[in-house]
């Protein structure tokens, strides 16, 4: 798994490689993500769009950051793939996350 | 330091022996090549000094030999000669010596020598002591993942044991159902059991993350949603509506890391409807006589969110409906980069409705060993009533 990360405005964004976010890389993700926001002081726009597949367990550290981050300054989501989203819809968090278009 | 000195000239091997005990090293004398060869093979030497021409084996074919051996530990060879050519080195070099001294043999030339023989030693014996430990740390970390490995399989055995030991059979719902776990373990589970006189339940849940914590939580989950207690029932022993099963699982759970998704339902034997809460799960699927659907819609995953809300569906079932219940590792099994998808499972369920359920369920297992062409088949559960 692989972040950068590109200042833009105000934000930052973080992108993700693909084109699978899965179990194995999620702690990874996680710890890497919640050190970003306690680094930057920023909010963030998380960019999937090189993710195609996303599995339970990667969704689940995903919120985990969400919930970190809405504490703060606060995390987008952005470059959503049509499987993501459906994943999304399927577990409301379509919702709960703001998805740019 | 240990030296080993070969030479097949008596004088020679005096002169080396005692600038060696002047030097403060501990020396071996052998006369040829060969019986050199044999006490290397036995014995722990930091350094050879080795003359070039002798009789049985040579100096060359002695270097040769040792550094084919590629004994554990390293031996500095000091090759004597008389001969001092650029061309007869590289040869000496090519050969696996580490240095050259000319003979006659001069004191002075040897303590030099020498003492860069003794740095190479040190080097060599950190080297390998660290090597050592290192190996020993690994076969720690090996021990502990086999240590591991055996607790993910004694969990994995004590959820399996805990699945449903008989199929329903026209009471008035039959049963089918595959459990394929996964080999890290997975936290899919299922069951189905009588309620109360009028209601059996059924389930299917899939805890997210793997290992310890997530077959921990499999095992407690089922435990608490296959008891017909509290948590299923009411003070007056009547069901719970599922949405409210939902709603306690979530703040029972909540402090967790990780999250599970549930189809939790009711089935009433009397009106033949099936009430359920659809938390993150994916969606049933009905088949009747009029094709094969998907019902719901999705909902909130179990724990992940306190203010998450749970909706209930309900659905009205006819004599010889079917209904399929299965976990995301059918639908996502995934092979050239695609997954097997609710479609192709539709269709596979809707092909084989003359046969029997145990029949569709068997079928639907053929047609994802095809879709993933015998590879290694992930973890999924599904779980096939009939009315």
């Amino acid at each position: 798994m692989q972040l950068s990360t590109i200042p833009q405005d105000d934000k930052l964004r973080v992108i993700l490689d693909g084109p699978r976010f899965e179990a194995k890389s999620a702690t990874d993700f996680k710890d890497r993500m919640l050190e970003i926001l306690q680094v930057e002081g920023k909010p963030l726009v998380l960019d999937l769009s090189a993710v195609e597949f996303m599995d339970s367990t990667a969704l689940g550290a995903l919120v985990a950051v969400y919930k970190q981050a809405r504490q703060g300054l606060g995390l987008q989501i952005s470059g959503v793939h049509p499987n993501v989203l459906s994943l999304f819809q399927l577990t409301r968090m379509d919702k709960i996350f703001t998805i740019l278009p | 330091m240990k030296v080993l000195i070969v030479d097949d000239t008596a004088s020679v091997r005096l002169i080396l022996a005692r600038f060696m005990e002047k030097l403060g090293y501990q020396s071996v004398l052998c006369s040829d090549g060969k019986e050199a060869w044999d006490r290397l093979r036995r014995e722990e030497f930091d350094v050879a000094i080795v003359d070039w021409i002798m009789p049985e084996m040579d100096g060359l074919t002695l270097c040769r030999e040792i550094r084919a051996a590629n004994f554990e530990h390293y031996i500095y060879i000091l090759l004597c000669t008389s001969k001092h050519e650029y061309a007869d080195l590289l040869e000496g070099m090519q050969s696996g010596a580490d240095d050259f001294v000319v003979k006659p043999p001069r004191f002075a030339e040897f303590a030099v020598r020498l003492r860069g023989a003794e740095r190479i030693c040190a080097l060599q014996r950190k080297l390998r002591e660290q090597n050592r430990e290192l190996k020993e740390n690994n076969q720690e970390l090996e021990r502990a993942y086999h240590d591991m490995e055996r607790d993910l399989r004694v969990a994995g055995q004590s959820l399996e044991r805990l699945l449903p030991t008989r199929c329903l059979d026209r009471e008035p719902i039959s049963t089918r159902f595959l459990f394929r776990p996964s080999r890290y373990l997975g936290g899919d589970f299922l069951n189905f059991f009588p309620l109360t006189d009028e209601t059996i339940a059924l389930y299917v849940f899939d805890v997210s993350g793997h290992g310890i914590p997530a077959a921990l939580k499999a095992v407690t989950l089922s435990r608490m949603l296959t008891a017909p207690g509290e948590l299923l029932l009411n003070s007056r022993r009547r069901p719970r509506s599922p949405k409210e099963v939902a709603r306690r699982l979530n703040q029972l759970f909540l402090d967790d890391d990780d999250y599970f998704t549930l189809i939790y339902g009711v089935f009433h034997t009397g009106s033949l409807e099936f009430q359920f809460v659809q938390a993150g799960h994916p969606a049933p699927l009905v088949v009747g006589s009029d094709g094969a659907t998907y019902v719901g819609n999705g909902g909130f995953p179990v724990s992940l969110f306190e203010e998450a809300e749970f909706e209930e569906h309900t659905l009205k079932l006819n004599p010889k409906d079917r209904l399929y219940l299965y976990s995301d590792g059918l639908t996502e099994l995934y092979s050239q980069n695609k997954p097997y998808g609710p479609e192709r499972f539709r269709n596979q369920v809707l092909k084989l409705r003359s046969g029997t359920l145990q029949e569709s369920l068997e079928a639907v297992q053929e047609d994802l060993r095809a879709w993933c062409q015998d590879e290694w088949m992930d973890d999924f559960t599904l779980l096939g009533i009939e009315v």
